[in-house]
């Protein structure tokens, strides 16, 4: 799975990639587009290649402190509409309360 | 005298009039005579804050960070939201 994507982030596609049967516990974090001062809408750019170095290196840094866990991040780029997530993060651990230590919305 | 891509992304890319550029600037230089020499040649960049936010090489470095011929610096608009 890409960690940039131009089209709606399907959430879908995150859980197939860090669930399985041997997962209790999953947890997933979106950040959307709010309604506020008239928004419509938000058009992402970024340096490509170093917006994912760093995603890289965060995910690395979770994989390291919560081995347990599997973790992806996907950053949608483009225009997002109101209401549609421009980031998302799932984490899946095999016991759940292992997971819950994982600061997803900090 | 090193030479120094420039990278510029959203809204200092609209200022500068460009997306990517190169300057010259005397050596030794840090990132923060790269962004000066930024301003002086593409003048509509002087609307960015006194110290926007920099890469050096794809990571994000401070304004005294030393650079060399051939390094590339990117300049990132602050980013909001949440």
């Amino acid at each position: 799975m890409t960690h940039l994507t131009r089209s709606p982030i399907s959430i879908e596609s995150l859980l197939a990639t860090v669930q399985g049967p041997d997962r209790g516990g999953t947890c997933v974090f979106l950040g959307t587009v709010r309604d506020e001062d008239d928004v419509t809408g938000i058009e992402y750019s970024a340096y490509e290649e170093m917006a994912i170095a760093e995603i890289e290196r965060m995910l690395a840094e979770a994989r390291a402190r919560w081995p347990d866990a599997n973790v992806i991040l996907q950053h949608r780029l483009g225009l997002v509409p109101l209401g549609e997530a421009s980031i998302a993060i799932a984490a899946a651990a095999r016991i759940a309360r292992s997971i819950c230590g994982v600061p997803l919305c900090d | 005298m090193a030479k120094v891509s420039v990278r510029f992304f959203a809204r200092y890319a609209e200022l500068a009039g460009c997306d990517w550029s190169a300057v010259n600037v005397s050596t030794p230089a840090t990132v923060g005579d790269v962004i000066a020499r930024v301003r002086e040649v593409f003048p509509g960049t002087q609307a960015m804050p006194p110290r926007p936010l920099a890469a050096l090489n794809r990571r994000q470095v401070k304004h005294d960070a030393l650079v060399n011929d051939g390094d590339e610096v990117a300049l990132l608009p602050p980013l909001s939201g949440g």
